[in-house]
């Protein structure tokens, strides 16, 4: 899957997710104030059942996931580096 | 990792519907009377592969798609809604434990509880903290290698029985989740007898009273334990729960199609009464739309939509609603003799009171299906 493809795939999940209407790569989804508290299970579950990728730990810190690039940059990390499902 | 050799490779509805009327209803009312699920049961519900249905193949389990779980909790609920939601728990410990724990804590557990050799258990709600989990009090402290643990559980289902814990507390402010065996030094289980359904649940209150465990017990990183394991976990019960109440559903319909036809009154059979009809129609039509919500549910959850919360919230909504509705009418209809402890309409009124409560009360879902749709 192309960078395209994953970032279309990621702003698709995000708007569905957080009932947005437009999103852009660098708007932060905390300071927006769109994350509920069941956000987490949700990427977790759109990412490895999309990706076919188990996220590490240590990227599921929600300091580093707060916008389109930064979870386009964690999905391409860890299909490189992370356990296949 | 021999022993769970020995439990079935796959599990279908059929069997599970064959292993629940013959090995689950015949002794339910008295597990329901007793307040006990006795060891055998459990064993054979090991065998029939009832512990380890999200469990990986790899480490034993039956690793059931969502689309089949869901259906055999409708089966376990329909047959008796303890052993439906033991199983709910299971998936509860062992979802958080597959996706954050560690390859070493997943091989030490999964198998063993895949075998049923360890009843797992899952300890979140304190006397004071039940759906506001970012508040729980129960703390933890890092001495060394160790953790130490102290506070109060409660309404810990299975607690009486259960090997094994997975326990949420506060580090330094932060949640985690920690696995604590039973014979842990500093941890002290009461019983907590007469829940008014789910009997057959053994709940517990749990003291943990500078209770040490190694670091390594620690499950995913700290900081993750509420919002992280336990939605998982939570979620994933939410899921259970939901298809456990349509089947319970679905039995206080089938019990009260069978009284409406062989029960008489004013000449003619309950079913032949507009108001009987009216209570049975109401039935027939809320146990067929929550079967669409819990299979939709299940279809967003295998797909990994992001639609999958809201729509587990919505189905577990409804459906512990509909199971209220359907033992209210089941009640209604068999009358004076469905008040009597034998009669399982009876037990099915107390327990679908708690399939509203339990994995977050009816309440606490308008709340959240609220903030999912960002209202």
């Amino acid at each position: 899957m192309t960078h395209e493809e994953i970032k279309n795939k990621v702003i698709e999940f995000l708007t569905r997710s957080l009932r947005n209407k437009e999103l852009g790569e660098d708007d932060n989804i905390i300071d927006l104030g769109l994350v509920h508290s069941l956000f987490m299970v949700q990427l977790i579950m759109f990412i490895e059942k999309n990706f076919h990728v188990e996220i590490d730990d240590d990227d599921l810190d929600m300091e580093q996931i707060q916008t389109v690039r930064q979870i386009v940059s964690l999905i391409e990390r860890n299909q490189q580096t992370g356990v296949s499902l | 990792m021999d022993k769970s050799a020995l439990v079935s490779a796959s599990v279908t509805p059929e069997q599970v519907r064959q292993f629940v009327e013959e090995r689950i209803v015949p002794r339910a009312s008295e597990m329901d009377r007793e307040q006990c699920i006795p060891p055998e049961v459990f064993k054979e519900m090991a065998e029939a592969g009832l512990f380890g249905l999200s469990i990986p193949k790899k480490y034993g389990g039956i690793e059931a798609d969502y689309s089949l779980l869901g259906v055999l909790h409708e089966e376990l609920g329909r047959g008796f809604a303890s052993v439906q939601n033991a199983c709910t728990v299971f998936g509860m410990v062992c979802k958080p434990l597959i996706r954050f724990g560690n390859e070493e804590q997943k091989m030490r557990w999964l198998p063993r509880i895949a075998a049923g050799e360890i009843i797992p258990a899952i300890a979140i709600t304190e006397p004071h903290i039940g759906s506001d989990i970012a508040r729980l009090e129960t703390t933890a402290d890092l001495e060394g290698d160790q953790i130490i643990l102290n506070g109060t559980k409660k309404y810990i289902t299975l607690g009486q029985i259960a090997d094994l814990f997975l326990v949420f507390a506060r580090l330094n402010g932060r949640g985690i989740a920690v696995l604590v065996e039973r014979e842990t030094p500093g941890l002290e289980i009461s019983p907590l007898p007469g829940l008014m359904g789910l009997r057959g649940n053994m709940i517990a209150e749990l003291r943990f009273d500078h209770c040490a465990l190694p670091a390594s017990q620690l499950v995913g990183k700290v900081g993750y334990g509420f919002t992280h394991l336990a939605n998982y976990a939570l979620d994933e019960g939410r899921y259970t729960t939901a298809c456990g109440s349509l089947g319970l559903a679905q039995a206080c319909l089938e019990h009260s199609l069978a009284y409406a036809s062989e029960r008489t009154q004013f000449g003619e059979p309950l079913r032949k009464h507009q108001l009987v009809q009216k209570m049975l129609s109401e039935m027939i039509t809320e146990v067929k739309a929550t079967r669409e919500l819990c299979a939709a549910a299940g279809r967003m959850r295998e797909l990994g939509d992001p639609a999958a919360i809201t729509d587990t919230l919505t189905a577990k909504y409804y459906a512990s609603k509909t199971a209220v509705r359907a033992s209210d009418h089941a009640l209604q209809i068999h009358g004076a003799s469905g008040c009597i402890h034998e009669n399982p309409v009876e037990r099915f009124y107390r327990d679908a009171k708690i399939m509203e409560i339990i994995e977050g009360t009816s309440q606490m879902h308008e709340i959240q299906i609220a903030r999912t749709y960002s209202l």
